[in-house]
């Protein structure tokens, strides 16, 4: 064994080891990179029921021709709307973590996909607008909701490095989220918090007077941050001209979080919120629809996943809340005098 | 730049890239260029703060050495002392000393606005002025030659590996490296690589799966109560070795894979039964800065038992200030100085030639550590009676899941921990057959894949 293999004057020097040293590094490069290949499947397995598509795969696959309605947001649009329970086509392309930035990408990517789109509902809120998300490393669900990743031209040289990473199962341990440890399996187990398996968008979790108790919601991140930045905000007004563009109804929902998460925000960031609504709603005069279901008759407690997020339940009877409105608002024709005779 | 970062990988793979290739006269000035990137990174402003630093040692430095008056030696060495202290003071200090003035204003019925100004703390300060307080110092005291080239000083200074949380090197060790040819040898690469893998289990898998059950507890503490209290200062005892010997471990690694040796700075900490072990086994690099330039100029021990406890106190006390602008970090390093003395005062606390006494012993001193961390890591000193209450009322056996993940995460470290305290070799895992080695590596790959926390926590050490 060498006790020098290299100087820095010949770096070469690495190529002069014994064959057997090499080999064993070549054993160890092999297992590490296995090591990584299977975590990644583990975990893929364990969080989103791989090799089934996750749920982003399966809402770009409904996509069609006859989709009237398109619900776009991040993880509150996620749990809470279901499309089974439209009457009309419906697709729901929320991502986890997303803003308005990412909404527009998928709208870009999808909407031509969609020539008889009717009605698109945008999310609202602190959370839609708070820029900062797209440092959490999620985005491979744009991915899977067909937006290439050579388009996600509004992230830096890191992420998007880190983007085409994400998009390769050898490297997304290293940015997926979840990982495996007691306390996110005790969730995986008993909430489903963020199961992301087919079918399921939301958790099953009951929230409780005594689970509320427990959080700290003061120390809730998404509250603390600085509500938006200019071009998050630029990209909801980009959005909404393409839609009015296209004559396609535009809606923008505040979507229902518990009363004791939504007084945590200050009266300052409320007048802000407030202001930005008013001038958008003032903006484009009356073709722009606004619903603010932060507190809505018939979700409850029980109908919360966590603080902010609705479970199943509530999920299930927002949908309808929402469906029926859109029906209303939308789609209900008038009815001529003469039929009334 | 965090090293647990993706743009950390990416820029370390550059860096070394290009470094093995340069010529060695025009490595270091990449490596100057990588560590103000590096640092940089946080804030740009940062840099002009370190530059001025690097100037002023540098500066004086040179001029301690070259001037034979003892007066103009002082006055040299006091001006880099004031600056870097003056700098240290002011930015770490600054807003702790005028609220704690408002508060004692305050106790007389007046009232102070303490808002004078918004300081930002610059990361790594406290490491990096210590580290040139070093140099100077040890010019002064015929210890050293100073180094006339300006770039290898400042390189000294801002080495990227350990710029914001140490090792705290001396410049009699790491200057000659950086100034002297590097031949990287074969062991360099295969310790290099172990602390960097060990280093990462111990930040991204240990320190912070644990994290998260930690803060639960101590930022709301009004409502957590029975074991969830002890677990949870259990858990940030381990939360702070993985966290600050995991970033001295990837600095090491890093460092050797560039043929530079830096000082080892933790050796199984909570393996000692006594306060003093403890000192000679945790941050090595503070205390033993603490020693030869605080508390031996004090007299050390030489002076009688009085004076020496007096002197471990004001070491302690400024250890723990050190570590932090606010009373409990006081009040911590306080606790461990009264600790020190009394091992001190009775010496049969902290020996015994018995296993059982030793085990014994280990187990008193650890949980005395416990207590300790408890100081250390409340955000107010009243969280401290609060938690010790609700400690043992309402008793309940609660926080089993972080006990879970204690165990889960805590157990290959420890057992790592323990062969390489049996062995007293932190590199004993190069003495195993290959085929334990392998799963060993593999293992410890796997548990940073699986569950290690990727691009989400700064190391605990960068607010000091």
């Amino acid at each position: 064994m060498p006790s020098s293999i290299f100087n820095f004057d010949s770096v070469q020097g690495y190529f002069h080891l014994p064959q057997t040293e090499k080999k064993w590094h070549g054993l160890l490069a092999g297992g590490a990179l296995l090591c990584l290949i299977g975590s990644s499947f583990v975990i893929r397995m364990v969080y989103t029921d791989w090799p089934a598509p996750s749920v982003h795969q399966m809402a770009f696959r409904t996509i069609s021709a006859d989709t009237q309605v398109l619900f776009l947001g991040a993880s509150l649009v996620r749990t809470s709307i279901i499309p089974d329970y439209f009457d009309r086509p419906t697709v729901n392309l929320s991502i986890d973590a997303g803003n308005y930035q990412t909404a527009e990408l998928l709208l870009e990517h999808n909407l031509d996909r969609m020539p008889n789109l009717k009605v698109a509902v945008l999310e609202i809120d602190n959370l839609m607008q708070w820029y900062d998300r797209l440092k959490y490393p999620d985005f491979n669900q744009l991915y899977e909701q067909g937006v290439p990743v050579r388009a996600m031209r509004h992230l830096s040289l890191g992420e998007t490095i880190s983007q085409y990473l994400m998009c390769n199962p050898l490297a997304q341990p290293f940015f997926f989220n979840n990982r495996l440890n007691p306390r996110d399996l005790r969730y995986q187990s008993s909430t489903i918090q963020w199961h992301l398996r087919p079918g399921s968008r939301s958790s099953d979790f009951i929230m409780t007077e005594e689970e509320l108790a427990k959080r700290d919601l003061s120390q809730d991140e998404t509250l603390l941050q600085s509500p938006s930045r200019e071009d998050n905000l630029a990209a909801l007004h980009r959005m909404i001209r393409t839609l009015l563009d296209r004559n396609i109804q535009v809606v923008l929902l505040r979507y229902p979080q518990l009363r004791q998460y939504a007084e945590i925000k200050s009266d300052e960031w409320n007048r802000s919120y407030q202001e930005l609504v008013d001038g958008i709603l003032n903006q484009y005069e009356g073709q722009v629809t606004y619903w603010d279901f932060l507190s809505v008759q018939g979700i409850g407690l029980g109908d919360f996943g966590d603080t902010h997020h609705l479970n199943t339940y509530g999920a299930s009877a927002f949908s309808r809340i929402v469906s029926e409105r859109i029906e209303r608002e939308f789609f209900s024709q008038a009815i001529p005098p003469s039929d009334l005779d | 730049m965090l090293f647990n970062s993706f743009i950390f990988v990416v820029f370390f793979l550059i860096t070394y890239g290009m470094y093995a290739l340069l010529r060695p006269k025009t490595q270091n000035r990449l490596l100057l260029a990588a560590s103000y990137v590096f640092y940089g990174w946080w804030d740009v402003r940062f840099l002009s703060l370190i530059f001025l630093s690097t100037l002023i040692d540098y500066v004086c430095g040179l001029r301690i050495h070259e001037t034979p008056d003892p007066r103009r030696r002082r006055f040299y060495l006091a001006l880099s002392l004031c600056s870097n202290l003056g700098i240290l003071l002011f930015f770490k200090y600054f807003g702790f000393f005028m609220e704690s003035l408002a508060d004692l204003i305050g106790l007389w019925g007046l009232h102070a606005d303490p808002r004078f100004l918004q300081i930002v703390l610059p990361v790594g300060i406290s490491f990096y002025t210590f580290q040139t307080m070093s140099y100077t110092i040890d010019i002064y005291r015929n210890k050293m030659e100073p180094t006339r080239d300006f770039l290898n000083f400042a390189l000294f200074v801002a080495y990227f590996p350990q710029l914001v949380a140490g090792p705290i090197e001396r410049a009699a060790e790491l200057l000659p490296q950086i100034e002297g040819r590097r031949i990287l040898r074969y062991r360099h690469l295969r310790e290099g690589a172990w602390l960097i893998l060990f280093g990462y289990v111990k930040k991204v898998v240990l320190a912070d799966n644990l994290a998260v059950f930690v803060n639960e507890v101590y930022n709301a503490p009004e409502s957590a109560f029975g074991c969830s209290i002890p677990i949870a200062t259990l858990a940030f005892a381990l939360q702070i070795y993985g966290d600050f010997s995991g970033y001295s471990n990837i600095a090491r690694g890093i460092s050797k894979l560039m043929g530079i040796e830096l000082m080892q700075n933790f050796r199984r900490p909570y393996f000692s039964i006594n306060p003093s072990e403890f000192w000679n086994r945790w941050h090595i690099s503070l205390s033993t800065w603490l020693r030869d330039y605080l508390y031996i100029p004090l007299g050390g021990n030489r002076h009688g038992s009085g004076k020496t406890y007096r002197n471990l106190l004001i070491t302690m006390l400024l250890g723990g200030l050190w570590h932090g602008a606010a009373w409990n970090f006081v009040l911590w390093g306080a606790f461990h100085g009264l600790i020190l003395i009394l091992y001190r005062r009775f010496p049969g606390l902290g020996r015994s030639p018995t296993r059982f006494g030793h085990a014994v012993r280990f187990v008193v001193f650890f949980t005395v550590t416990l207590l300790g961390w408890m100081i250390f890591r409340v955000n107010a000193l009243s969280d401290i009676p609060l938690l010790l209450s609700n400690a043992v009322s309402p008793f309940a056996f609660t926080g089993k899941l972080a006990l879970l993940t204690i165990l889960l995460f805590g157990l290959p470290v420890l057992l790592l921990d323990l062969a390489q305290e049996r062995n007293q070799n932190e590199f004993v895992v190069k003495t195993w057959p290959r085929p334990i080695r392998f799963v060993v590596y593999m293992a410890l790959i796997s548990l940073i894949c699986l569950s290690g926390v990727m691009n989400k926590n700064a190391f605990i050490y960068f607010q000091f």
